[in-house]
């Protein structure tokens, strides 16, 4: 049986000579928290956008809940609850009359749904204060609210944690957390702020200049940020060979002609340096690293700025 | 699409300037009609009875064919505009209703504000024509009425049709300053290059919609019920499928 919520094909976004997106493959697993990661212009949004219909794709195609076809996929679409950029919102109208117009347009029957998800989003105090009195976080919180009144099986958040004090953010990682356990929905979330997302997320999808360039799930990424010696020699042939027959080390990385990066034996890097000594190769740098989601984003980022 | 109407009429509801519009509208046609009132040889010689009085704001392309057009620019502008301009355009989008359904509702719901202010000035005008007007001859009859009714409907299905021209316009501009001067320009100097260079038996008055209130006004008759059927028809036709055209092949942002 199908788990994807969400796959792509070779999506892609071309406006004259710019190309926003370039064939991008992705998929979103149905209880997957997918964090978006990736530059300003890098094409997270475009990409949001063509998923929930706002832009058309030059090429590609995607399948949404299993559907194909683009009258299924659009009919689909309401079962996902999304904030683009920044809330859409009424200024002029209450917390509530907001609410309603997005009930009368998913043609939800119960106003109460409405009054529920105002104390969800601990906006239900508000009462006849218009939106523009709102401050950025009451609005962030109520583009929320509109989002999930339709009780989505796919949450897509573009940069939701905006405007939230430290508190806010963790109420909303919390509450992110809770529909995903609780409830088992799918959330698609962008975000700048990569130690949050680290928090939360358990798939990553990094976009660089309209590429999907790399893919991996939280516990690839915790490999790939795990601890780690990394060596400087000057005779990289000699050390390998150390490593691997007097320390029976196989558990390395070589970097480049005189980098190596070891992950194995992380508290002995004095017997690793005698070994080497005694072994004629000269150690010129040790030291003890390890990434953590924004070091390896940037790291990332500046290796593919240079390719 | 029910759903995307009901929205759109939750807004209109709540849209302070339609009830603007409305009460001015009125006031307005209330104010051509009282000072015609101050004219008893005038009118006595002119009308037979009140309904046929009730018409004479539209019977000026100066009067009523110049203010409805400029209060449907208004109105329409900040309705259509405005979703544009706070991001909620995307909103039915995103939610999965068609392109045409939400340019099919507005251009409805607009319609449908068009001709609550259009029935609101009617039965202002009929209520100044009966209490103000003395000394009419006759009392209407079913031929009076029937006149009237058909005046009425074609008045209705040029400011629907008007409607649907400015909602198309703001659908393809969608800037609301930009939107308000091009519905502004469009309501004041078509209708005075038009009013003012030909004269209203000119034939020249049916090829817009607000002069073409004024035929409609000025005298009933078969080829004047059906050339006005058939440019309210085309201007409908055109300003639908352009506009729908622009949004449905537009990226929305």
């Amino acid at each position: 049986m199908q788990n994807h919520v969400l796959r792509t094909f070779d999506l892609t976004k071309k406006y004259r000579e710019q190309v926003a997106l370039n064939h991008v493959n992705m998929t979103i697993e149905k209880g997957d928290i997918y964090g978006l990661i990736g530059r300003n212009g890098a094409g997270k949004t475009t990409l949001i956008r063509m998923i929930t219909g706002l832009v058309a794709p030059s090429e590609g195609s995607m399948e949404l809940f299993t559907q194909t076809v683009e009258s299924a996929i659009r009919h689909h679409r309401r079962r996902i609850g999304s904030i683009i950029e920044s809330p859409s919102l009424y200024p002029s109208y209450t917390a509530y009359q907001n609410m309603k117009v997005r009930q009368l347009t998913l043609g939800i029957p119960d106003e109460k749904r409405i009054t529920e998800v105002l104390n969800t989003i601990g906006l239900a105090d508000t009462g006849n204060k218009k939106v523009k009195n709102f401050s950025l976080g009451m609005k962030q919180r109520l583009g929320l609210g509109l989002a999930l009144l339709s009780n989505p099986d796919f949450l897509i958040l573009d940069e939701p944690t905006n405007g939230l004090d430290p508190e806010g953010i963790r109420e909303m990682r919390h509450l992110l957390k809770e529909l995903n356990e609780s409830y088992n929905i799918t959330i698609l979330i962008s975000s700048h702020i990569l130690g949050e997302l680290s928090k939360i997320a358990t798939r990553y999808g990094v976009i660089h200049n309209g590429d999907l360039v790399d893919e991996f799930t939280k516990r690839e990424l915790e490999t790939r940020c795990r601890q780690y010696l990394r060596v400087q020699v000057d005779h990289i042939e000699k050390a390998t060979f150390v490593l691997e027959n007097k320390l029976q080390i196989t558990d390395y990385e070589v970097m480049d002609e005189e980098t190596l990066h070891i992950y194995e034996l992380l508290d002995r890097s004095g017997d690793i340096c005698l070994a080497f000594a005694q072994d004629g190769v000269k150690v010129t740098t040790i030291e003890s690293k390890g990434d953590d989601l924004e070091s390896y984003f940037l790291n990332l980022m500046g290796g593919l700025q240079h390719a | 699409m029910l759903n995307v109407i009901r929205a759109d009429l939750y807004k209109l509801k709540h849209l302070k300037s339609f009830y603007v519009v409305i009460v001015l509208s009125a006031f307005f046609d209330f104010v051509i009609l009282a000072d015609l009132s101050s004219y008893p040889d005038s009118y006595q010689s002119t009308y037979g009875n009140f309904l046929q009085i009730v018409f004479y704001p539209f019977t000026v392309w100066q009067f009523m064919p110049m203010v409805l057009p400029l209060a449907l620019g208004i109105l329409i502008c900040l309705f259509v505009t405005n979703d544009f301009s706070y991001g909620t355009m995307k909103d039915p989008v995103t939610l999965g209703h068609s392109r045409f359904s939400v340019f099919f509702s507005k251009c409805l719901v607009a319609s449908m504000a068009t001709v609550i202010i259009l029935i609101i000035c009617m039965i202002v005008s009929i209520f100044t024509a009966f209490w103000m007007f003395d000394g009419l001859s006759s009392i209407p009859g079913i031929q009076d009425i029937v006149q009237f009714g058909t005046r009425t409907l074609l008045e209705i299905g040029l400011s629907v049709a008007l409607a649907v021209l400015f909602t198309t316009l703001a659908f393809v501009i969608k800037h609301t300053a930009v939107v308000m001067a091009v519905h502004f320009s469009v309501a004041l100097f078509v209708t005075m290059i038009i009013g003012a260079v030909f004269l209203p038996g000119s034939s020249f008055f049916y090829a817009w919609l607000a002069t073409a209130m004024v035929k409609v006004s000025n005298g009933i008759s078969i080829e004047m019920a059906g050339t006005t059927l058939a440019v309210t028809v085309i201007y409908l036709m055109v300003s639908f499928v352009v506009g729908y055209s622009v949004f449905a092949n537009r990226d929305m942002k």
